[in-house]
């Protein structure tokens, strides 16, 4: 926290965290890392955003900006990216320019051909590591072609390019993740050998459409190690604070809030669950799983970070006090992850796009892996038949998965949440049928009932692949199809329990010392 | 030209005082705030600018010797100033939330020491707040001793506004049992010089104190971080007898009844940090390109920014006749003050959000060189929902009054005399200006004469012909939309009743729900009251009147700004799914916006001119 307030690199953590051997886990076993699951990477990183989101943001960077390289690289690039990150070095990943965002074929830097190598000219803008990076994976085009296949990425050894070449900009300072260095790169006429390019040349649109969908499928573990951590702050303070002869938490309000938080963690994780096993275990369907998954998680958390922060009172303003401060900070940090890796616009565009796979039969048992108790393994970034979805296996199972619900279980909630899901299964494949435009507002609006329906479908069929239906399900699901509705009264008083058992609990540790950053205690 | 209405007047004069917000070198700057934001520190230049502008004699009602005429008049100047810099309008406003009570129930003495501070640039402080004592207010720990001709203070005050620098505070303390125990002091807090001549029990990092209190160390915050915020240890305070303000007794009343006014102010600060951050993030959208086109003309862009400019719209109604109310209905105002304190807030900050989707990373970042003063005005407009009775407070306020209004509903028509005028666009000049007159203030409403509004508009739109200057598509929606409320109305009278009758259902969160809804259809009616107050106004004839002058002039006769206020409310309440695409309506919405941005003109639907330019061209 004093690395936020400070607008300081945290170098610090990152050295414990190094220490650990977290950098182990940036690099895939192969390579001579202990990378071989992305579920455990997830569970590992949920735990340090728990802590420190700014932190773990840079500490999952190596793996995220070299992306990349580990779904198209060379052998040889490959060996050099992982020996370096290894030996401590760092990588970003050059993709954004400050004037076209989003829109990655309008991009100005250039790669040129130039004798038996290429000369790269450009800025990039609003990149994580510029400054530390020792490489740098850079979309650029080649100005003698044009449309999808006129970008590539290059692979920039910074080490070996002249200072002259390039230039760092000066550091852009930001909202949340304070601790993070972000700023621009430019490159003049940098000379790199041929080798440097990562893939075929004019596959860069494409790379950076399935390296994004790994690193998209990352984030939601980050925002569920936030919003774990900030409902044990706020139970922690309403619990103690007295107000009106009680405890606060003996407000029902006050109950019902703490309790939808925890619902909402609770169907937030089984959809991040599901959608980061899919690079193993179902390739072809990470066009859809990385948009649902980066959609929803951080709208969820962010949408309830706020109404803590209403339940928490003023304690969310102040940056000192009750727990140092800590819920200010996750607020700030937390509405990153909606923004970048693909904003939310982008993310729904990318979902609608994906809307044929609905079309088409599937057999729901093809996805059946993505839902069992244990962690199934496979190949690390399975390889995808392109960039659509043939078809959805996971939502093919709605249907069967609602009837199964129905019939197991007696809990009035659990029943309504069974029909409103198969409602919204119907709906949305009559709804696959129009071609909508992915920029539109109805075909953002049908991208946000997809993903909502594949939440609540995942989460059904993890809960039936464990064969449990705990009291929470029925209010997960409604929360995942419709947002902002409030489950009845009893059901939250019926959860309060499980409230302060996750209060007192969990990697956070005990309460007042949640934050490795913040052993000193108060932090003024 | 366009012309500016009495009660916006001086509003009008201090933007215009203050000047281009572009230019670096002046206080009333975008950079200067920005500057100040960023080192925490006071906006002192700002603040001294506009009290040498004078803005003392406005927060010193014309009664007693100033110039302020009606809590309208303070809700522009909260307004305009607040869109530059909330630091530094909620520093002045903790001014006026700590002399309302001298004002409403003080002496003449107490007021002329209120009015001589002020008149100085001093600062004053509402010291309510306790650390361990939020919105509880019966259960602060701070007393009041009797000795004699004078009182001792003691106990702690936390989170209190102005501590920093206040040459005096209205605190409040214990001086007796149970909710008439309370009593408001006015308290002199001479400056001592901090440090050097620190009284014996101060700790030395506190600010500053004198004898028997000192000043508590500044407090961070997420917004507002120049802001003079602390506390104050009270630790033997004296005060004299005639120190107390009202009778003994009465400081919970003075305090409720202070809050209605305030409440409202609060809204002219989240509508003032609203109209900066779209126009910050609607010049991003005209200028940033994607796809070979700009951000604007993508649907989904389009309709955040037709979203929250509707939003500001409603807000700004609602507020109008809450203002007015405290001097005409003041009967009407607890309930106005809650609605309006809990929707603008909440609208304002929910928009705030919505546009940071459309400025992207732009909205993340607080470097100088990016123009951030979204980003700050962000994280300052968060606060609106938290002070002055927080969002669960103000819906469990108004959650206890819904039934009582539910049945006065049922047993016949609330008094609606003289809401047209409540609601009027431009009020004469005696709207709104009668002396505040706390006999006439009270506790709460028993009958809503606002929401009462649908069933005058629904009788307005009765009949197979559209009234003048409508079109019978426009028409038909109204009178659609219209109906749709007033059952959603009905149902939600009835729920309310329901839920009274089971007392374990208070401080529910299902209740909470129902006086949130409440807000919605309320403010409903408020936008109902104003339309008809225009057609009064201005009755069918395009050419008389500002039309054609004021951008939004169109949009008010042809009944689409009033189309597009209930179908924004009624998507909020829940009666109406969102539309699949934009309509001519929010077509016509969006060019008015631009227009209003072009001419630079204040997003309202009264024309008010903005001083220099719109934007320094940073996207
Ligand atoms: C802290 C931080 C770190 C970052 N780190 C990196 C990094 O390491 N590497 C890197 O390459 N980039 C990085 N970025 C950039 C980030 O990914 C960009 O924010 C992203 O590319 C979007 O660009 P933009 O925000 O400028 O919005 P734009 O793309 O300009 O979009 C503007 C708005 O247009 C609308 N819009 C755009 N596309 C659509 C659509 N398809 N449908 C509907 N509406 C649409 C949306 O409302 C959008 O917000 C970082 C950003 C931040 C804030
Ligand atoms: C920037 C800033 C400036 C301020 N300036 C001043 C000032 O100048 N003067 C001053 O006196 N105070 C000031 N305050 C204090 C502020 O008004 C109080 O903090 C406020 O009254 C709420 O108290 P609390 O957050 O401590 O929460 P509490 O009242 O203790 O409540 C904690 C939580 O309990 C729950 N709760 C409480 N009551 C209810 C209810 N009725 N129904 C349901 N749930 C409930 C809510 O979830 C609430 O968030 C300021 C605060 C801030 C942040």
């Amino acid at each position: 926290m004093r690395d936020d307030h400070a607008e300081r690199f945290p170098a610090e953590a990152l050295a414990t965290l190094d220490a650990w051997g977290y950098r182990a886990l940036q690099v895939p076993e192969e390579y001579g890392g202990r990378l071989t699951s992305l579920e455990e990477l997830s569970a590992i990183g949920r735990v340090v955003a728990g802590r420190d989101p700014a932190v773990t943001l840079i500490a999952n960077s190596p793996l995220g900006a070299a992306m990349p390289v580990w779904l198209a690289g060379s052998t040889a690039q490959r060996r050099a990216v992982a020996d370096a990150v290894l030996g401590g070095a760092w990588v970003a990943l050059g993709i954004t320019e400050r004037a076209h965002g989003a829109d990655l074929l309008a991009s100005e830097t250039t790669v040129r051909r130039d004798g038996d190598g290429y000369l790269v000219d450009g800025e990039k803008w609003l990149i994580n590591n510029a400054g530390r990076a020792r490489y740098v994976c850079l979309l650029a085009r080649h100005p003698d072609r044009t449309g999808m296949r006129s970008l590539s990425f290059v692979l920039m050894d910074l080490a070996a390019l002249p200072p002259t070449a390039y230039t760092v900009l000066p550091r852009i300072t930001t909202h949340g993740m304070r601790a993070a260095q972000i700023a621009g790169i430019r490159f003049h006429g940098a000379r790199v050998p041929a080798g440097a390019l990562i893939g075929r040349p004019g596959s860069g649109l494409e790379l950076a459409a399935a390296a994004l969908a790994i690193t998209r499928t990352l984030v939601p573990a980050l925002s569920l190690g936030v919003l774990e951590t900030a409902l044990r702050c706020c139970t922690a303070f309403l619990h103690d604070r007295r107000l009106y002869g009680g405890a606060a938490t003996d407000i029902p309000y006050v109950r019902e809030e703490l309790a939808a938080a925890l619902v909402d963690l609770r169907a937030a994780e089984a959809v991040a669950r599901a959608c980061v096993r899919a690079p193993h275990l179902l390739p072809d369907l990470v066009p859809v799983t990385s948009a649902v998954t980066k959609y929803l998680v951080p709208r969820t958390v962010e949408d309830r970070m706020r109404q803590l922060a209403v339940v928490l009172g003023s304690r969310s303003y102040l940056r000192e006090g009750h727990w140092s401060g800590l819920f200010e900070k996750l607020r700030r940090d937390v509405t990153l992850f909606g923004l970048f890796d693909g904003s939310e616009p982008v993310v729904l565009s990318a979902l609608t796009a994906q809307a044929s796979c609905l079309d088409a039969p599937a057999d729901p048992r093809r996805a059946d892996a993505l839902f069992t108790p244990e962690a199934v393994t496979g190949p690390l970034f399975g390889h995808a038949t392109g960039p659509f979805a043939e078809d959805d296996p996971v939502t093919a199972g709605t249907a069967e998965a609602c009837a199964a619900l129905a019939r197991h279980t007696a809990d009035p909630v659990l029943t309504g949440a069974a029909g409103a899901l198969r409602a919204a299964g119907e709906r949305v494949r009559a709804e696959a049928a129009d071609a909508l435009d992915p920029r539109s507002l109805a075909g953002q609006q049908f991208a946000d009932r997809y993903a909502r329906l594949f939440a609540a479908t995942c989460l059904a069929r993890t809960a039936l692949a464990a064969g449990e239906a705990p009291p929470w399900l029925g209010p997960g699901l409604l929360a995942l199809l419709e947002p902002g509705r409030r489950m009845p009264a009893e059901r939250a008083a019926a959860l309060w329990n499980d409230v302060l058992a996750h209060a007192a609990t969990g990697p956070a540790g005990h309460p007042g010392a949640p934050v490795a950053a913040v052993r000193g205690g108060e932090d003024r | 030209m366009t012309t500016v209405a009495p009660v916006r007047s001086a509003a009008r004069a201090l933007e215009a005082h203050l000047a281009d917000p572009y230019d670096p070198a002046l206080p009333g700057s975008f950079h200067r705030a920005l500057a100040a934001d960023r080192a925490a520190a006071f906006p002192a230049d700002l603040c001294r600018t506009v009290q040498e502008w004078g803005v003392a004699e406005l927060l010193i009602p014309a009664a007693h010797g100033g110039r302020l005429r009606g809590l309208e008049e303070a809700f522009e100047l909260c307004r305009v100033l607040a869109r530059r810099d909330l630091t530094a309008a909620i520093a002045l406003g903790s001014n006026l939330l700590a002399s309302l009570p001298v004002w409403l129930r003080g002496s003449a003495g107490q007021r002329a020491a209120v009015a001589r501070l002020l008149r100085s640039g001093g600062y004053l402080s509402f010291a309510l707040s306790e650390r361990a004592h939020g919105a509880d207010l019966v259960a602060g720990g701070t007393t009041g001793t009797r000795d004699g001709d004078t009182w001792h203070l003691e106990g702690e005050k936390y989170l209190i506004n102005n501590t920093g620098h206040a040459g005096a505070a209205t605190i409040t303390a214990r001086t007796g049992s149970g909710p008439r125990g309370l009593t408001l002091f006015l308290a002199g807090l001479p400056a001592t010089p901090p440090g050097a001549d620190a009284p014996g029990d101060a700790p030395a990092d506190s600010p500053g104190g004198g004898p028997g209190w000192h000043r508590l160390p500044k407090v961070a915050t997420h917004g507002l971080r120049g802001s003079e915020l602390g506390g104050l240890a009270l630790t033997g305070l004296t005060v004299h007898r005639t120190d107390a303000v009202g009778r003994v007794g009465s400081g919970l009343e003075t305090i409720l009844e202070t809050f209605q006014l305030t409440r409202v102010l609060v809204a002219g600060l989240a509508l003032g940090a609203l109209d900066t951050c779209l126009r910050r993030t609607l010049g991003f959208a005209r200028t940033r390109r994607l796809y070979d086109g700009p951000v604007i003309a993508l649907e989904p862009v389009a309709r955040r920014l037709v979203d929250a400019f509707t939003d500001l719209l409603v807000g700004e109604t609602l507020a109008a006749g809450a203002c007015r109310a405290a001097h005409d209905r003041p009967g009407q105002l607890p309930l106005q003050s809650l609605c309006a304190k809990y929707l603008i807030p909440h609208r304002a900050t929910g928009a705030i959000e919505s546009l940071g989707v459309v400025l992207g990373a732009r909205s993340y970042l607080t470097d100088p060189q990016q123009e951030p003063v979204f980003e700050k005005m962000r994280r300052d407009c968060a606060v609106t929902g938290l002070f002055d009775g927080a969002t669960p407070v103000v819906l469990g306020g108004l959650a206890d009054q819904l039934a009582p209004l539910a049945e006065a509903r049922a047993a016949g028509r609330p008094d609606t005399r003289g809401m047209t005028a409540l609601f009027a666009p431009d009020p004469d000049g005696d709207t709104g200006t009668a002396p505040l007159d706390p006999e006439r203030m009270a506790l709460d409403t028993d009958e809503d004469a606002v929401a009462a509004g649908l069933d005058r508009l629904a009788a307005v739109l009765e009949g197979p012909h559209p009234p003048p200057g409508l079109t019978a598509a426009r028409h038909a929606e109204l009178r659609t939309l219209t109906g749709r409320l007033r059952t959603a109305l009905a149902a939600l009278d009835a729920q309310a009743i329901a839920l009274a009758a089971d007392p374990g259902q208070r401080r529910t969160g299902a209740a909470y729900d129902l006086a949130a809804r409440y807000t919605h259809l309320h403010a409903a009616g408020a936008c109902a009251w104003r339309w008809l107050a225009h057609r009064e106004a201005a009755p069918a004839d395009p050419a008389a009147g500002p039309a054609g002058t004021d951008p939004a002039a169109g949009l008010l006769a042809d009944g689409g700004w009033l189309t597009l206020c209930l179908r924004r409310l009624a998507g909020q309440a829940g009666i109406l799914p969102p539309a699949p695409a934009l309509d001519g309506l929010d077509a016509a919405a969006l060019t008015t916006l631009n227009d209003l941005y072009d001419r630079n003109l204040l997003f309202s639907v009264t024309g008010f001119p903005l001083a220099g330019r719109t934007t320094d061209g940073v996207s």
